[in-house]
């Protein structure tokens, strides 16, 4: 193992601060901007109707022991008989979301609104990262790391003999990118500090909002459950839902702990294209 | 729901506030935080901080809340110029925003004014149908004209949409039941309880509701919430023992002379007077004779 | 019956007037009821004490029936029964006895024909101060041959008096020291049954 590479002190001052300071700023910048351009929306009275019609009705399949017998069978009848049921769907008028979005030009603008607000920044301070700062080693952690994580921190350097712990500057700034939350969280309070891992999930899966996804799946699946449930049988979702959950349950964990981070970055180095 | 924990915090904030000890912005904070009503103490404390202009901007943009609350507070105590001031600065502050916009259409509310309120609520609902406060307060509206069941009108048509507003149901069940409709307010807490399987208050209001609309089979399910409230809350819940008592009793004397078909409700019921018996016995024994001699006569009764 | 003309007079005591009017203080926001409780000689009710019972739910039976068997129990030891019903609505512009009340006060008219409904009169409560108004601040309403309750007092005389004249300063004096706070009802005792609904020290 060569000795250990002494960084230039310049590389701290020009490269490695700055780059924290621009990114930090880029995000303020963005927050404000995206709030500028987040439009009022007013949620569709069917949405919002149906979204409480499954609150309600997930409440009376888990509690339908609580309540007399009598009392649970007139509710059931009222969600789910077949002629006007409210989680009545008829077969084949479950709308799916992908259709439901190109019917609705004001949803596909809002999601060009959001993802505008996050790629142009992220293109550009990418594209000036590597343009100048391209190939630079600039700093170092303090621990020893195996070999699989020379892809995620020295990505730019194509050299498979220096050690894993240093981080080369554009790695610095994937880090930044993805680590910065905690931070943002800190400087514009806490629900505003919107997590970039969520925004690419968000893009890469365009349109597939898992919340709204949710509730049409749900009021379907709702209505067979209830059904079925005449008792407490308990029915789960199917599975595209569950394993979006998964994807950003994992995605959520994946700021700590940087195995997952190497996918997510794996990720979003697909979704720019590099 | 305010959980004891609670309310015992924000009696001792509270005393502690009185008594000139400070933390008085701590006490508004929690009020807020619990939604719970004490609109004089309110009043006092937050105009306190609101006149000196140095604890005031110490908020930072909390101040702007503090108004709002404060305001509120003072329609509710009829010191309508406070409200208006505060009002005003919050006006000054946002002239655009919709909540200060609710904020007045309740200081109309509050002068009595009903239909220019009335009118000032529509135009905000025009705006935005889904602001559930201001749905809420035009129930309050037709409440506080003393039309019940233009308030019923409206709660329904709001739970039509947000039927899981358990708030909602709980006020709409409280005014049926003054209303006597007790087979709609069962219903409202039926909705209750399955939103909120383990609140034993829903258990003990659904069993007063079906004793009070009597007839055997709504006695024996209503003994049955009786039992799931002393159950859920330990046996220590004074009211459903009792109802277990006259439960029982009520029972005994309807199915009189047909056939006994409920074998374990005597020792529920001799079990409940014992739990009550040793209660009064223990914290209020100068209740204890009358307690035994009137329950005695209803257990001699049945 | 009980629609003995306008003969039948009530007779109230201080402590049981200015006790549920302090109850009523107490729980401004909402609607609360209470029994009077006394004895009827000739045709005079004496009205001696009485019990506030509930600010929560007023149409709910259960509480009802084990307050009543409990102040039914406590008083007819000392020779005393329910002679009347109290009630004061939830709004104070409303002026009407509603449906509760009537059937509250049927159900003590069972068992005591001359029983009356008291309602608390807002308007009157709130003149208090400024005039020197005698009477209590509350209306008299009785059941009539044709089982309806009727405001009386109307026709003229009042049949509702106070026992002590000076009753409505000391309850003036009671309200400006804030004494409505520890006014305790039924609805606390079953809550807590360590507190007392006779409410022994509160006239101390």
């Amino acid at each position: 193992m060569a000795e250990d590479l002494v960084l230039d002190t310049a590389i701290r001052d020009w490269v490695l601060i700055p780059l924290t300071v621009v990114m930090i700023l880029i995000g303020i910048l963005r927050y404000f901007v995206s709030k500028l351009m987040r439009s009022q929306q007013n949620p569709d009275a069917k949405v919002v109707r149906e979204g409480q019609v499954v609150i309600r009705a997930r409440n009376l399949r888990a509690g339908a022991n609580f309540i007399p017998s009598k009392s649970f069978r007139a509710r059931r009848a009222h969600f789910s008989n077949e002629e006007n049921g409210l989680l009545h769907v008829p077969k084949g008028q479950g709308q799916n979301p992908q259709a439901q979005m190109f019917s609705d030009p004001n949803m596909a603008m809002d999601m060009m609104k959001k993802n505008l607000s996050m790629i142009i920044p992220q293109t550009l301070t990418f594209a000036w990262v590597n343009f100048f700062f391209s190939g630079f080693v600039a700093a170092k952690i303090p621990f020893p790391l195996t070999q699989r994580f020379r892809s995620m921190l020295q990505n730019g350097i194509d050299l498979s003999t220096v050690d894993v712990s240093y981080v080369s500057s554009r790695s610095w700034y994937f880090l930044n990118l993805f680590g910065l939350r905690g931070l943002f969280s800190l400087i514009l309070g806490e629900e505003n500090a919107m997590d970039d891992t969520q925004r690419m999930m968000q893009m890469s899966g365009f349109g597939m909002d898992p919340t709204k996804v949710g509730i049409f799946k749900s009021v379907s699946n709702r209505d067979d459950s209830l059904e079925v449930a005449s008792g407490l049988l308990n029915l789960l979702s199917t599975g595209p839902r569950f394993a979006m959950l998964a994807v950003t349950l994992l995605l959520s964990l994946g700021h700590s702990i940087g195995l997952l981070f190497f996918t997510t970055l794996e990720m979003s180095l697909a979704c720019l294209g590099v | 729901m305010v959980t004891k924990t609670e309310e015992t915090q924000l009696n001792r904030l509270e005393s502690q506030v009185d008594n000139g000890g400070g933390g008085a912005w701590e006490y508004l904070c929690m009020v807020r935080k619990l939604k719970v009503r004490r609109s004089v103490k309110v009043l006092k404390h937050g105009l306190l901080i609101l006149n000196d202009s140095k604890k005031r901007s110490s908020l930072g943009p909390e101040e702007w809340t503090l108004y709002e609350q404060v305001a509120v507070a003072a329609m509710d105590c009829q010191s309508l110029e406070v409200a208006k001031d505060c009002a005003n600065a919050l006006q000054k502050k946002f002239p655009e925003s919709k909540r200060v916009g609710r904020l007045e259409a309740m200081l109309l509310e509050a002068k009595g004014s009903w239909g220019e309120a009335e009118k000032a609520y529509s135009s905000l609902l025009e705006d935005n149908p889904f602001d559930q406060v201001v749905h809420k307060r035009r129930v309050a509206l037709a409440k506080a004209q003393g039309n019940l069941t233009g308030a019923i009108d409206l709660l329904n048509k709001y739970l039509e949409t947000f039927m899981a507003d358990h708030d909602a149901w709980r006020e709409l069940a409280e005014i049926y039941i003054s209303l006597q409709m007790y087979k709609q307010a069962a219903f409202c807490y039926e909705e209750l309880i399955l939103s909120q399987p383990t609140v034993p208050l829903y258990h003990l209001a659904y069993a007063d509701v079906l004793y009070t609309l009597g007839g055997i089979e709504n006695l024996l399910t209503a003994k049955k919430y009786y039992s799931s409230t002393i159950d859920l809350t330990g046996g220590k819940n004074t009211r459903a023992l009792f109802g277990i008592c006259l439960c029982t009793s009520a029972i005994a004397q309807l199915s009189k002379g047909r056939n006994k078909e409920d074998k374990d409700s005597p020792d529920l019921q001799s079990l409940a007077t014992a739990a009550l018996e040793r209660e009064y016995k223990q914290r209020a024994s100068d209740k204890l004779s009358v307690f035994t001699s009137g329950f005695k006569s209803l257990k001699v009764s049945s | 019956m009980g629609g003995g003309g306008g003969e039948l007079r009530y007779e109230i005591s201080q402590n049981a007037y200015i006790k549920l009017v302090l109850h009523s203080l107490k729980h401004k926001t909402s609607a609360v009821n209470g029994v009077f409780v006394g004895s009827s000689c000739d045709d005079v009710v004496q009205i001696i004490d009485s019990v506030p019972l509930f600010h929560n739910h007023l149409g709910l039976l259960p509480p009802l029936e084990i307050s009543l068997i409990m102040i039914e129990e406590y008083y007819s030891a000392r020779g005393l029964g329910i002679v009347g019903y109290f009630h004061a609505n939830e709004r104070s512009d409303d002026v009407e006895l509603g449906s509760v009340a009537k059937n509250i006060g049927d159900h003590i008219y069972r068992y005591f024909p001359q029983a009356a409904i008291l309602l608390l009169d807002n308007k009157k409560l709130e003149a208090l101060p400024k005039g020197k108004d005698r009477l209590p601040v509350l209306q008299l309403y009785t059941r009539d041959a044709s089982k309806n309750w009727k405001l009386a007092g109307s026709d003229g005389g009042c049949q509702l008096t106070t026992k002590e004249p000076a009753a409505n300063a000391v309850l003036l004096d009671y309200i400006s020291s804030k004494k409505w706070e520890d006014v305790v009802d039924f609805d606390d005792h079953l809550d807590d049954i360590t507190k007392d609904w006779l409410n022994p020290g509160l006239f101390e």
